[in-house]
Parts: C-alpha cells; sequence; structure tokens
C-alpha cells in the first residue's frame, strides 16, 4: 500500500507540488491523469525516494522511501518517459541485468533472470542486440523488462504511450493488462483514454489532486477534463452523450453498445 | 582475447619497414576478416578508411627521389611511391584489424576485454556510455542542425555560424540534462555497482597474436 500524507515538493522558489494526499490499494491499477507540467513525473519520483519532500511523507508499505531507499526501489519500479533516459548500457542482455545484478543476483541465475523477462515482454531473440539499434517501441519494452527483472511489487510507470504508434501501445496496454491483480500499477498520463483501464484515477493539475475517483467519475466528467486542459476522447464523449458510460475496453465498448442497440430497436418494436 | 592481439598487431605493422613484410600482415587481415565474418557494410568503412588515409599521405608521393611523372605542385618520385604505399599500408592495416575486430565482435566485447585486462573501470565506463548515446546526440544535432537550416533564410555566413555555434553549446546543456535523467533511472534500479561486462573465452585471438609475433620475428 502506497500513502501520500501532505507532500510538498518545490524546485528552489516554485512549486511543484502542493499538499498531495493519496492511498493507494495493494493490486489497485490507478491512474494519475494530468497535463504536461501537472507534476506526474515529480511525484513518481517521490515513490522510490529519487525526490525528497520538502513537506510531508510517502510511505510504501510502511517505509519511507528517503530512509529505506534499497528497500523501496525493490519493491517499486519506475518505467521512464523515454527509453533513452533507462536503458544506458551497450547491449540489452547488460541493461536488464543491471537491476537484478545490483539485488546481489551473479552468474547463472542473472542470466536466467534476463532471459525470463526479455520473454515476458516478448523480446527473447534481443539479448546480444546493441540497445541504439533498437526502434523506440522495442526500447519501450526492454525498458520495462529491466524494471520486471528486479520483481517489483509496485510498477509505475511514466507517460507509457508517448510516442508510440498503435502496435506499440497495444503491446504495453497488453503488458499492463498481464499484470493486473498481480502487482500494483500505477500509471502516469495526459492521455485520458489509456487510463480507462485503472480502478481508480487521480486528477492532478498544477501540483495539486484535484479529484480522485472511479474512470466514470473521472473521465465523465467532460467539463472538468476540459477545465484542465485535456483532451476528452470523442469515443467517450460519445458514450457519455448516449448515457452508456465509460467503456472500460474495446469488448467493454462492444457489448454496450450492443445492449443499446437492442435496447433501441425493442422500444421501436412497441412503438409501432 | 583481442585486444593484446590488436596491440601487437598494431605495433607489428607500424614498425615495418618494408612492403613485403606489410604483405604477411596483409594476410593475416585477410585470415582475420575470413574468421571473424563481418558484415558486409564493413568493406564500405574500410574503402571510406582507404581512401581517407590515401588522402593524409598524399605528399609523400613527391619525395625527394628519382622522378618518374611531372606535375604542377612537383614529381611524384618513385621514392614517393614506395614511401607512400608504406604509410598507407601500415595506417591502413593497422587501423582495419581494429575496426573488423571491432565491427565484427560488438563494443560490449572489447570492453569486457579491457576490464580482464583490467584497465581503469571509469574509463570503461565512460566509454561505454559514450558509446550508447554518442549516436543519440549525433542525432540530436542532426535534427537541430535541419531545424536551423529551415529557419536560416535570410541570413549571413557569419550569423549563420554563430547560430550553429550556439546549437552546439544547446548539445552540451541537453547532454548534461539527459545524465541527470539518466542517474535517476540507474537509482530507481537499486545502483550500486556496475555489473561486469561478459566474459567469452577464445582460443582464435591468441593463435593470431602468434601468427602476429611471427611475422615480426621472420
Amino acid at each position: 500500500m502506497i500513502e501520500i500524507r501532505h507532500l510538498h515538493f518545490s524546485y528552489g522558489e516554485r512549486e511543484i507540488l502542493r499538499d498531495i494526499n493519496l492511498e493507494i490499494e495493494k493490486g489497485e491499477v490507478f491512474g494519475l491523469l494530468g497535463p504536461n507540467g501537472a507534476g506526474k513525473s515529480t511525484l513518481i519520483l517521490h515513490l522510490n525516494g529519487i525526490l525528497k519532500p520538502k513537506k510531508g511523507e510517502v510511505l510504501v508499505d510502511g517505509l519511507n522511501p528517503v530512509r529505506n531507499p534499497r528497500e523501496v526501489r525493490r519493491k517499486v519500479g519506475i518505467v521512464f518517459q523515454d527509453p533513452n533516459d533507462q536503458l544506458f548500457s551497450p547491449t540489452v542482455f547488460e541493461d536488464v541485468a543491471f537491476g537484478p545484478y545490483n539485488l546481489g543476483l551473479r552468474g547463472k541465475e542473472l542470466e536466467e533472470k534476463v532471459y525470463e523477462v526479455l520473454k515476458v515482454v516478448g523480446m527473447e531473440g534481443y539479448a546480444d542486440r546493441e540497445i541504439k539499434h533498437l526502434s523506440f517501441g522495442e526500447k519501450k519494452r526492454i525498458a520495462i523488462a529491466t524494471v520486471l527483472a528486479m520483481d517489483p511489487e509496485i510498477l509505475v510507470f511514466d507517460e507509457p504511450f508517448a510516442n508510440l504508434d498503435f502496435r506499440g501501445k497495444e503491446q504495453v496496454r497488453g503488458l499492463i493488462e498481464q499484470f493486473r491483480g498481480e502487482k500494483t500499477i500505477i500509471l502516469a498520463s495526459h492521455e485520458a483514454e489509456y487510463l480507462t483501464l485503472c480502478d481508480r484515477i487521480a486528477l492532478i493539475d498544477r501540483g495539486e489532486i484535484i479529484k480522485v475517483g472511479t474512470p466514470e467519475e473521472i473521465l465523465g466528467s467532460v467539463e472538468l477534463l476540459k477545465a484542465h486542459n485535456l483532451e476528452v476522447p470523442p469515443l467517450i464523449e460519445l458514450f457519455l452523450s448516449l448515457n452508456l458510460g465509460v467503456p472500460k475496453s474495446l469488448e467493454d465498448a462492444k457489448e454496450k453498445i450492443a445492449n443499446f442497440l437492442s435496447l433501441s430497436t425493442q422500444k421501436l418494436k412497441g412503438r409501432h | 582475447m583481442y585486444l593484446p592481439f590488436l596491440l601487437i598487431y598494431a605495433l607489428a605493422v607500424v614498425t615495418r619497414k618494408s612492403l613485403s613484410e606489410l604483405t604477411y600482415f596483409g594476410v593475416v587481415l585477410v585470415g582475420l576478416i575470413i574468421f571473424l565474418r563481418p558484415k558486409k557494410s564493413i568493406f564500405k568503412h574500410l574503402g571510406f578508411l582507404l581512401g581517407f588515409e590515401g588522402l593524409l599521405f598524399i605528399l609523400a608521393l613527391f619525395n625527394p627521389g628519382e622522378p618518374l611523372v611531372s606535375t604542377p605542385i612537383g614529381a611524384i618520385t618513385k621514392e614517393g611511391i614506395y614511401s607512400f604505399f608504406l604509410l598507407l599500408g601500415r595506417a591502413f592495416l593497422s587501423s582495419s584489424a581494429v575496426v573488423v575486430t571491432s565491427n565484427s565482435l560488438g563494443f560490449s566485447r572489447l570492453l569486457a576485454e579491457m576490464e580482464e585486462l583490467r584497465f581503469p573501470r571509469i574509463l570503461i565506463l565512460t566509454l561505454a556510455f559514450t558509446y550508447r548515446y554518442l549516436d543519440l546526440f549525433k542525432d540530436e544535432a542532426l535534427r537541430m542542425k535541419r531545424a536551423l537550416d529551415s529557419r536560416a533564410f535570410g541570413i549571413g555566413k557569419r550569423e549563420y555560424y554563430q547560430k550553429l555555434g550556439a546549437l552546439l553549446s544547446e548539445i552540451f546543456v541537453r547532454a548534461y540534462l539527459r545524465n541527470d535523467k539518466i542517474y535517476k533511472a540507474m537509482l530507481s534500479r537499486c545502483f550500486g555497482e556496475f555489473p561486469k561486462f561478459e566474459r567469452h573465452k577464445s582460443i582464435m585471438p591468441l593463435i593470431f597474436s602468434v601468427i602476429a609475433l611471427i611475422g615480426v620475428l621472420i
């Protein structure tokens, strides 16, 4: 469980986070929705003690990341927005091995771990490839593998869908779905449509939590999203105008449309 | 290990005094190419290397000696041609061996060998980071230059080069900013120590080293 209490953070005079209070349950898929510069990435960096709060505190399973960085970093794996920041070794193998090596894994055990996580992200056979020769989507998946290699209980994705093509987005989405229920997942994004898979969403803007609620409550408030400079996906707007609620996935959307059509047909038949 | 072989080979090649001696080392290089089977694109690189080094030593053609062809800038001499090919041979063979080896084995393998030879760790890591990020910064510089070119119409050359200079300094700023992000990413993966680069064991480099040493002795 993650508890954030009265968290304040500033760079010099510039206040980035103001009195953030959040509780994220174990196994939850939690979304952080906010426009660019809202403070999402800064908040994320507090979860494993990379940044230290100016006021307030963060607790991960009761541990303070500032006082117990090693234990917390083992629990919280962050996938950064730009995989080029995350992948700093010459080859895929070396980069994926970096985290588990620092956790004490060596030799065959380390090798097995690397190949295992590469398989999970569908990148088996890439171990000896040089990172600079990979596409952006491939780098993103390797970046996820580098974090998975440390077996974190909490997976944090900073803008996981940014700069990815449709296929890349679907692959990352599939990976996130794969870990649902198994790990606590935090998704930070400015794209509302990708947060429909969350159990709860926190809307953050100018360093403040505006509202926390279910995807229906947050994404269903079109005025709220527009007021905070967030794009309302046309599909969600259409569903809301038809009083169908926010679809969680494509399957859910299909089901909602099918129900709507059958109800409409029955109504029309009743009239005639 | 290929690094000691490269060292022996380069030292042997640059100290040769005749073309016939260099031919021996040319054969060793061909053997190395056949054994390592580098990608075909390597030959393009080698061709470029040959042309570049040829240009570097072109003035050697005009060394004093028996004139063969006269040109507006002086006479090309027999001795000049000989020393041109000798210099070119030395430079080309030694640099080609490095290019072929690093391209075929991968940079990571050479770093592992440096580690095994107990080169300072800081040097190895600096090389590893440079290798990883050099292309990225090159791409970034190219993108910025394209952006500059697309808007730099109607300005003089002097002003253009001033802007280009500012652009290059911006690259350093961006490198610094990226450095901070990379460090954060490393910390979030419990950074304490860098993994040792994977070691490979092969007898072939030893065989090539012995062949190169035989060449020196002969």
